[in-house]
């Protein structure tokens, strides 16, 4: 059946139809009149952010919380340009995002023309698929193919530019369309003799270890993963992106690997002769310096992406295919546990001769650790954690235990200043019944707190505990630790209160808590748990001196990781 | 390095030559020497280019190609494809 409609009302008939229930979004001239049916709609649900950053960043937290595809839009031109960061983030963290903005009218693209950009040619190298519509008979099915391609195969931002002549020109819809994708075929089902073989050298491998990345917890294999730990006794290191995939009270949990990462995750990777990678991209933040990266190891690698494999480090044993079933079918293949009786007792010394700890600088001063220790205490496991990027986004991966898969979202591979209230909104909007808290520096809070008025008026009541050290504080540790403490342009001067978060999150009609005592925290967060009808900001003044440790200087090996200034730990019984 | 030939069916589309080449810039690459020409079927083009290259960076190249929607396939013109993870597993 076939109804006679505008192109703006068959786009908007297209996201229902998909399943769209919120729309993040911003209008403009060319987009206009995809507005108007908006307007009408009683299944998709438009949230005017104050910046299409915000509503591009408030689209990944939606997805992420969900799982579903997350929809942006905004009009041509700078519209479509400040989707570019978080469109570049989506694609570097495969979150799947459709991108919607208005182009000017066919006959006049390339004239440049009022809020005229192109935003395919500017996305082509940050999504894993664009198209310019330019006729409205395409617009449905172009709907159809856009969240088909980013929510199949390695999830990824999808953007759909259509011309305002073709929102406004007559089209006949129908639906289901008919898409046309020949060359797009992902697979999801890894090949047995490959099975087989990655089998065979986990029996063989006396010092193996599971190195979890996103693509386990976006296939949601972390129950598959907690079988196939607890069936062989392999231990297991969580990325920054797999954070909760695997319990951190787990016993066989090491850590997060990497430049911050803990020592026993660390040397968990560095002493191995067998890495089990799954859904991981062998990421320079992970591996430091590639030619020292687990030097003895052997390595299978397992992911849907195939040119993600050997990509950086060369596999001994690919799988291309969804980690679920690549899970599934490892804990079919291997039937007996290994005895790793001795690889497990170093990395249990490691974990306990090295723990996560901070200093406490004993002048009455609030430490960032404490707070995040304190929250995830308080808060528990349950809720959704969204942080922004700097020293605060470590000290929450380090400090808050994580259980479960996904509480933790952050931007990852960008590394985007900025995320965290954004993707807070979006996740809290997708997930109401959770508890989310942001977690944000004072820098990252000051790029996208406006959204806090989208929070307020929209009636989403999300927490946001600003890690307020008055610096750029990942900044001021490198320059410390490289740059001979030349503070250069890293002081944020938010300790003379300006802006002064309180007042500042007052205005936008938030609830505004200030902590400056150690005594105070828990107070603090108590009450903030208490509100639940409007946001919460409460603004924690730490130290500014305080650091991220472990460290492993940028361009440096794994095996040179400092767990203070000029420490490095002793890697007891080296000879295994 | 040594001289590659590929040979690469996309969708007769507008961007289909720009996303092609754009991967190749994008990851380093200088192509030597290119041509389009309409492939067998409605709606296919072949894009024959002639890269400078060494293997492996050549077969991850490859495979970014053909993660490409428009990219139907890749093959190196004048040898057998090297076995890639892609092939050795798919089904």
């Amino acid at each position: 059946m076939t109804e006679q409609m505008t192109g703006a009302q068959a786009l908007v008939r297209a996201l229902e139809h998909v399943g769209v229930d919120t729309v993040f979004g911003y209008p403009g001239g060319h987009i206009l009149p995809a507005y108007d049916p908006l307007y009408d709609s009683t299944k998709v649900r438009h949230v005017l952010v104050r910046h299409e950053q915000g509503a591009g960043h408030a689209a990944e937290g939606y997805a992420q919380a969900t799982g579903k595809v997350g929809v942006c839009m905004a009009t041509s031109g700078p519209g479509a340009t400040n989707l570019v960061t978080p469109i570049a983030d989506a694609y570097m963290d495969s979150v799947p995002m459709v991108a919607i903005t208005g182009q000017v009218p066919s006959g006049m693209i390339g004239t440049d023309a009022f809020q005229e950009a192109d935003i395919c040619g500017i996305t082509l190298p940050i999504t894993k698929h664009n198209f310019l519509v330019t006729d409205p008979d395409d617009i449905a099915r172009t709907i159809a193919e856009a969240f088909h391609i980013a929510s199949s195969g390695r999830p990824g931002p999808v953007l759909v530019d259509i011309t305002k002549d073709a929102l406004q020109a007559s089209t006949e819809f129908h639906w289901e369309p008919t898409t046309h994708l020949p060359g797009y075929r992902p697979v999801t089902r890894p090949h047995a003799k490959q099975i087989q073989e990655a089998a065979k050298l986990i029996s063989e491998a006396e010092c193996p270890v599971l190195y979890v990345g996103g693509g386990v917890h976006k296939a949601g294999a972390s129950a598959e993963l907690l079988r196939l730990a607890e069936l062989t006794g392999i231990p297991v290191v969580t990325t920054l992106m797999a954070r909760g995939t695997f319990p951190d009270s787990h016993p066989l949990h090491m850590g997060m690997p990497g430049m911050h990462g803990s020592v026993s995750a660390v040397g968990a990777l560095q002493k191995s002769d067998l890495l089990i990678a799954l859904g991981v991209r062998f990421d320079d933040r992970v591996t430091g310096e590639l030619s020292s990266f687990a030097p003895r190891a052997k390595v299978i690698h397992a992911d849907i992406d195939p040119a993600e494999i050997s990509k950086n480090r060369a596999a001994d044993v690919p799988i291309v295919g969804d980690c679920k079933e690549v899970i599934g079918a490892l804990v079919h293949a291997i039937d007996r546990p290994g005895d790793y009786a001795k690889w497990r007792a170093l990395l249990d010394g490691l974990k306990e001769t090295y723990p996560l700890g901070y200093e406490d600088f004993g002048d009455g001063s609030l430490a960032p650790q404490y707070v995040l220790e304190r929250l995830s205490s308080i808060v528990g496991p349950d809720a959704l954690y969204v942080a922004g990027v700097g020293q605060h986004q470590m000290w929450a991966s380090h400090f808050i235990g994580f259980e479960k898969a996904g509480a933790f979202i952050t931007s990852g591979g960008l590394g985007t200043m900025g995320f965290a209230v954004p993707a807070a909104m979006g996740a809290k909007m997708g997930r109401p019944d959770s508890v989310v808290w942001a977690i944000d520096g004072d820098g990252c809070f000051q790029m996208t707190n406006q959204e806090l008025a989208t929070c307020r008026l929209e009636g989403v009541p999300i927490k946001v505990a600003v890690i307020n050290n008055g610096n750029l504080g990942m900044i001021r540790q490198w320059q410390s630790l490289f740059y001979g403490r030349r503070y250069s342009n890293s002081d944020l001067q938010t300790a003379q209160r300006v802006p002064d978060f309180v007042k500042l999150a007052e205005a936008y009609g938030c609830v505004s808590l200030r902590c400056t005592r150690p005594e105070d925290v828990d107070a603090t967060i108590a009450k903030a748990m208490e509100i639940n009808d409007v946001p919460v900001v409460v603004d924690f003044v730490v130290h500014e001196d305080a650091m991220v440790w472990p460290m492993v200087p940028a361009g440096t090996s794994n095996d040179d990781i400092k767990i203070a200034r000029d420490m490095t730990p002793r890697w007891e019984s080296d000879d295994s | 390095m040594s001289k590659h030939t590929l040979s690469v069916l996309v969708e007769d589309k507008p961007s289909a030559l720009t996303r092609v080449t754009a991967l190749f810039s994008r990851r380093g690459f200088n192509i030597d020497s290119l041509a389009v020409v309409p492939a067998e079927g409605d709606g296919f083009s072949r894009v024959t280019l002639v890269v400078d290259a060494d293997d492996t960076p050549l077969e991850q190249v490859t495979r970014q190609l053909d993660k490409l929607v428009n990219v139907l396939s890749v093959t190196e013109v004048g040898r057998a494809r090297p076995e890639s993870v892609y092939e050795s597993v798919a089904d």
